[in-house]
């Protein structure tokens, strides 16, 4: 197959977190996201029954007297925020560190794709990956990803019809 | 490529390990995120415990026992172990599902001079010049380099006799610094 296609690009540092989101919340497979959400929920219930239930058997020993459940509930829902909190602020650092300017994310790119697999060029990387490299080529609202487990790339991509196209093309080629 | 140190470059072949990867990928968290100064932190737990002090004095006012706040202290904490601990657990199964690309790379091959960084794998060419390094950090058994939102882990044990993992580190950096 001789088609190759040429793409200049700039900026990938958004199409790079639009991709790593649909990679994080497993999109691809939606019975696996709702099944993490259910999971969730039956653990903070299951959680939140064992917090009160050990509130108040410290409680009872403690004081000797009945404690309301309100302390037990308020317990859980304290541990809850306090647990939302530490995570909010650990993702919030996260962000912060990798929004310092990256040569990598930050400059022009191009992209250029063929049979044989994918070539990323910029002024500080050079990249070849056969197609073999990837297990899945993912579609965003704006963007093209190419993924293998922790390994991805992302292509900014608005034109909607001219990402169908390349992604039918990418996903004949994996194939092939 | 053949494995091998010289004053102008480093050589690696190694197999991925993905035991390496849960210490490679927080050592890569670690060198994107900016250590938290010391007085931050003293100030955050200051008034976390004071809020808990006047809690506790305040539903003494109302005559209940302070030590009812221990209980819903150890309460909450139950909460948080539980998150911690479904946090673990989904960690497993992410790093279980990152962890795949290394079955399809076979050996890699790297090499490190003045000039950059050049790998190859069966699927793979890759060369980054030093300046798409961000970050090259200490994780519990190996080296990660952070490029972006991505990283290159070097496991320890694919450091040739003789070059410790710090004068590796070291000449990374220097390399990158130049």
């Amino acid at each position: 197959m001789s088609d190759s296609f040429r793409f200049e690009v700039d900026n990938t540092g958004e199409a790079r977190a639009e991709i790593a989101t649909m990679i994080a919340t497993g999109h691809a497979d939606t019975w696996q996201v709702r099944y993490a959400r259910w999971r969730v929920m039956m653990a903070m219930v299951g959680a939140g029954m064992l917090a009160l239930i050990v509130v108040m058997l410290l409680a009872r020993l403690f004081t000797g007297g009945q404690p309301s459940l309100l302390l037990g509930v308020g317990a859980a829902m304290i541990g809850a925020g306090a647990w939302n909190m530490l995570a909010r602020r650990s993702v919030g650092r996260l962000v912060g560190g990798l929004s310092e300017p990256s040569a990598v994310m930050d400059g022009p790119q191009v992209w250029t794709f063929d049979a044989d697999g994918v070539r990323i060029v910029s002024d500080v990387v050079d990249s070849r990956f056969t197609w073999r490299a990837f297990d899945r080529v993912l579609e965003g609202q704006s963007a093209l990803g190419l993924a293998s487990g922790a390994v991805y790339f992302a292509m900014p991509l608005e034109d909607a019809d001219v990402r169908a196209d390349l992604l039918g093309r990418i996903e004949a080629w994996m194939q092939a | 490529m053949d494995a091998g140190v010289t004053e102008d470059a480093i050589e690696l072949r190694y197999r991925f390990d993905t035991k390496v990867l849960p210490a490679a990928m927080s050592g890569w968290w670690r060198s994107a995120v900016p250590p938290q100064k010391f007085v931050h932190r003293a100030v955050f737990w200051a008034v976390v415990w004071l809020g808990l002090l006047v809690l506790a004095g305040a539903i003494g006012q109302y005559g209940l026992s302070p030590v009812l706040v221990i209980a819903g202290i150890l309460g909450a904490g139950v909460m948080v172990a539980a998150f911690a601990y479904l946090q673990r657990t989904r960690m497993r199964q992410f790093y279980r599902i990152v962890g795949a690309h290394w079955d399809q790379t076979g050996e890699i091959a790297v090499r490190f001079d003045a000039q950059g960084v050049d790998m190859r794998d069966d699927v793979s060419m890759q060369r980054y010049a030093w300046a798409a390094i961000d970050a090259v950090h200490r994780a519990k058994g190996a080296t990660v380099l952070r490029t972006g939102m991505a990283m290159i882990a070097i496991p320890d044990a694919a450091l040739p006799e003789g070059l410790d993992p710090s004068a590796f580190r070291a000449r990374l950096n220097g390399w990158r610094g130049s």
